[in-house]
């Protein structure tokens, strides 16, 4: 299998070559070359946490399950959801894209999938998931809906009236 | 852990298996390390091909379908591979691993810069594998977007075949309904694969990527420059903060880099040696790149510009069949673009661009709606490209290498460089005009975005670099 450099050479296979070593493109390279090894030399990771080495050594055992899994805080409310379909999410505030509150919206939609979860209250049944009762309350009124299933405080389903 | 072992060979494997098949009897420079870097990502952009066609067909069977399309693929190359011709011209084997004269001190000499700066690039990859390893196990999720949109995207897909249309519902506004699926993809085929959502799978894909970037760098400075540049180079990207950061955070821009870069250094490698079939292996790849995120198609409309520009000269120049590079580049993009419209046009036109409901004049008028916003994001570019700890420079370089590839005497028509200059120049200009017309609040979209946009020109922005910067040997 061995073949020799010169059994194949295309046409344009030809090499440009310096004339005459420490010339200027000569040291230009071993400048740029230089500095890039420096760079390459002084780089640095960030710091790394202790439990990560524990976590490596139990995912790669495939010990998967000591891993929480993002949104299972919402596993309370699946026995009280259809399988597919699409319910509300009501939440402290409305959505907005740029409020941190909204990735429980994210996080409940990424557990809950295929389920599709509307930002908007205009689906039959509602995940209320409000910090306390308090606003919980109030929201779930002015989005017109009522209070079918309480879970714990603030968080329950809804139902539109 | 077998099961997923077996995932990811055989993604590979028909990764391989494709690209050997296309470049039959081509001579393409240090094969063996284009085949390195580009076989996982082109595996994964057929397999995802292949999922989402299954979906398409038959969605209450696609997980089987997928599986049974996959495996038959990978027969049908597996044959095709074995049962090939033997190369007419076989490509020469690579330097390093021809034997050298021991007597031969001045041969010595010259193989021990390529030797070291291999020894500093695989160092510098071990080094990196552990510390991705350690903080993929801390963070094995990922970040916001692998989290809500892309493997949201896969949940939809692996959990419930026959609701798999959900992913496309408007009722997920905020979830970039009419984004491509070329990585969602690859993670629902190998869950579907493994047969559970696999929590190691995901950070696997990401790394696969990452690596791949390097290997095709080192491939392509290897081939065109020399073999010190290359492994010098690969090193130099692997040591890019933002790469790794956004790999181990598992986000599609990793992914979208590797197809960015692979497609526009084997343009060059197919401009320089006018073989039809690396137009087609290019092509794939730019398709590739329009599959994983719309930027990607930004970057391929900006790749068909560029090549046509060329055909035209050739034209003018009398060159026998002039046009021949740009239809073999669309031939080989064809099916990704075709999987992308299906998207973009029939399942999830929803989106806050071009193609998905605004027309061409409302964003016409935000386009040209006055300096300031002109300034803010160009004032915005230069800010996210200065910091050292993150680039190490590398915009310096690029800045640099256009100046010396601007004066420099010797110029080669078949040298071609200038593309990849251009290509850096395009998918910037590109994101600077997307600025213009984003519907979000511009700060608030450039602080959440940049850094990230900048991943994807970076590859390609090292290569003409460290081609451009290495003055005293050239290979053209």
């Amino acid at each position: 299998m061995l073949y020799s450099n010169k059994s194949y050479m295309p046409k344009q296979e030809t090499l440009v070559a310096q004339k005459s070593k420490f010339s200027i493109p000569w040291i230009g390279t071993l400048a740029f070359y230089g500095l890039v090894l420096a760079i390459v030399a002084s780089a640095e990771l960030p710091s790394l946490q202790p439990e990560s080495f524990l976590l490596r050594k139990e995912l790669l055992s495939g010990n998967e399950g000591i891993f929480p899994v993002p949104g299972s805080a919402f596993s309370v409310f699946k026995p009280y959801l259809p399988e597919k379909g699409a319910v509300s999410f009501l939440m402290d505030s409305r959505y907005h894209p740029y409020a941190p509150i909204t990735e429980q919206l994210y996080t409940a939609q990424s557990y809950l999938a295929p389920l599709i979860l509307n930002a908007m209250p205009v689906e039959k049944n509602a995940i209320v998931y409000c910090s306390k009762g308090s606003i919980a309350g109030p929201r779930i009124q002015n989005a017109g809906y009522r209070l079918k299933i309480a879970l714990a405080d603030g968080k329950g389903i809804a139902e539109k009236k | 852990m077998i099961r997923l072992f077996t995932a990811c060979f055989f993604s590979t494997l028909l990764g391989f298996l494709a690209l050997s098949a296309m470049l039959r009897q081509v001579p393409i420079r240090n094969r063996i390390l284009f085949f390195i870097g580009a076989s996982f990502p082109a595996g994964a952009g057929i397999c995802s091909l292949i999922l989402f066609a299954s979906y398409l067909i038959l969605p209450s069977a696609a997980k089987p379908i997928s599986l049974v399309l996959s495996l038959l693929s990978i027969t049908v190359l597996m044959g095709y591979w074995i049962y090939q011709p033997r190369p007419q011209h076989p490509d020469p084997l690579h330097t390093w691993i021809r034997p050298i004269p021991l007597k031969d001190k001045r041969a010595l000499l010259e193989r021990l810069p390529a030797c070291l700066s291999f020894l500093l690039f695989a160092t510098t990859l071990v080094t990196l594998l552990q510390f991705y390893s350690l903080s993929a196990s801390m963070d094995i999720f990922g970040g916001g977007d692998a989290r809500y949109f892309w493997t949201l995207k896969s949940k939809f897909f692996f959990r419930s075949p026959t609701e798999w249309l959900g992913m496309f519902s408007p009722k997920l506004f905020w979830a970039h309904t009419d984004y491509p699926l070329l990585f969602p993809g690859i993670l629902a085929w190998g869950w579907t694969w493994m047969g559970h959502e696999s929590l190691l799978w995901p950070p696997l894909v990401s790394l696969g990527f990452y690596i791949s970037c390097a290997w095709i760098l080192v491939w392509y400075l290897s081939a065109y420059v020399s073999w010190s540049t290359g492994w010098i180079g690969g090193t130099f990207f692997l040591v890019l903060a933002p790469y790794l950061r956004w790999s181990i955070y598992q986000y599609a821009d990793v992914p979208l880099t590797f197809f960015m870069t692979a497609c526009g250094l084997t343009l060059m490698a197919a401009l320089r040696s006018d073989q039809k079939k690396i137009f087609i292996v290019s092509g794939l790849l730019g398709g590739f790149a329009a599959w994983t995120k719309n930027e990607g198609f930004l970057f391929i409309a900006w790749v068909f510009l560029l090549l046509g520009g060329i055909c035209a000269s050739r034209y003018h120049k009398k060159h026998r069949e002039p046009f021949r590079p740009l239809l073999e580049f669309s031939l080989g993009a064809l099916l990704p673009l075709l999987a992308f419209g299906i998207v973009k046009f029939f399942l999830g036109s929803h989106g806050n661009y071009l193609g998905s409901g605004p027309t061409l004049e409302t964003h016409s008028g935000l386009l040209f709606s006055g300096w300031n916003k002109t300034f803010t994001i160009l004032k915005a570019f230069y800010a996210w490209m200065i910091p050292f700890e993150e680039w190490k420079g590398l915009w310096g370089f690029f800045i640099a290498a256009a100046v010396v590839f601007g004066i420099r005497k010797e110029k080669s028509p078949i040298d071609y460089a200038g593309v990849l200059f251009l290509i850096v120049v395009l998918i910037n200009l590109g994101y600077i005009l997307t600025f213009h017309i984003t519907p979000h609040n511009l700060v608030w979209h450039i602080n959440t975005s940049l850094n990230r946009l900048l991943l994807h020109s970076g590859g390609l922005a090292l290569a003409f670099s460290f081609e451009s910067l290495t003055l005293t040997r050239k290979k053209l």
